[in-house]
């Protein structure tokens, strides 16, 4: 017989001490996909049929608790938010602006490739290589980010999640477009 | 979601898109953005010799509401001194539209953008 879970004291811990997972941005995403299904079988309702109800309600809780941790860990961008966020160091929240003219000039260019991108005859070549360079550009960011957050370097990294965040969102619409263009055909 | 109908005028029938030239003397250029929807706006403005802004310009990459927030900027500045378009409030801007609470931050984007064009002029016409 096993000791039974204590699940209020799981629900207090953050989503990378649920899973028993180093605070960094490095991440195995094998080890976190086998915690997560540990702790959906841990929470599984079947094992509370005869518990009480609070621990029933407990074990939902904790269900959807694990849902949402996974989630933010497996994306990238998410997980590197959370972690500014644990370290106190809230990144751009919805509203807030940033001015920084490099990052934004560069933005409104890449904006204006696309769009002229979308309006060539045989876009798919550019569409391809353009999607490719967002991608290589994301990836250097996550590289800066892994740096700096290992060197603590906050502020560096919440300008990095910053840039990180234009660039996810063209990704976006990189990926709207080539959904557009296919249906087109 | 659903927009407003003053929205989905702005939206389909953006006024003064396009741009100005940034190294005029006259044009003052404000770019913002916000990193939490991948925004970015940029707005100019062309002031006259009398300190009127005759002429207003943008080019936003958003949500329907980022564009009539800034479409709508460039209709209200026009005429206006420099120290009136300092004036205009996000919140002028999210009323006219009525924009629902969860896009109340596109307006606060467009009041940066007017502020940042009008900061760049200033600062062009303090170098002269």
């Amino acid at each position: 017989m096993t000791e039974p879970v204590p699940l209020l004291a799981i629900l207090e811990r953050n989503y990378f001490q649920l899973f028993e997972l180093p605070e960094q941005f490095p991440l195995d995403q094998s080890v976190l996909n086998d915690k997560y299904l540990h702790l959906q079988k841990v929470a599984h309702p079947d094992r509370y049929a005869t518990a009480l109800a609070r621990e029933r309600v407990m074990a939902g809780q904790l269900a959807a608790y694990a849902n949402e941790a996974y989630h933010v860990l497996k994306g990238d961008l998410s997980r590197a938010q959370y972690l500014l966020q644990l370290y106190e160091v809230a990144s751009a929240e919805q509203g807030a602006s940033v001015t920084e003219p490099a990052i934004l000039m560069e933005q409104m260019e890449l904006r204006e490739q696309l769009e002229a991108i979308s309006q060539i005859q045989d876009p798919f070549a550019a569409l391809d290589q353009f999607a490719n360079d967002v991608v290589v550009r994301t990836e250097a960011l996550k590289q800066q980010f892994s740096e700096s957050f290992s060197s603590k370097a906050f502020e560096d990294a919440k300008r990095i999640v910053n840039q990180w965040q234009f660039f996810d969102r063209l990704k976006q619409e990189v990926d709207d477009l080539a959904t557009e263009l296919e249906e087109g055909n | 979601m659903a927009y407003s109908d003053k929205v989905i005028d702005h939206y389909e029938n953006p006024r003064n898109i396009g741009t100005l030239d940034k190294e005029d003397p006259s044009v003052g250029t404000g770019m913002v953005g916000a990193p939490a929807c991948g925004d970015v706006m940029r707005l100019q403005i062309k002031v006259n010799d009398a300190g009127i802004i005759e002429d207003a310009k943008f080019k936003t990459y958003g949500c329907g509401s980022a564009i009539a927030s800034s479409s709508l900027v460039t209709e209200l500045v026009k005429g206006k001194t420099l120290d009136q378009a300092a004036d205009i409030k996000n919140m002028d801007i999210a009323e006219e539209l009525a924009l629902p609470p969860v896009k109340v931050h596109c307006s606060v984007l467009a009041e940066d953008a007017i502020a940042a064009a009008i900061a760049d002029i200033r600062k062009k016409q303090a170098v002269e």
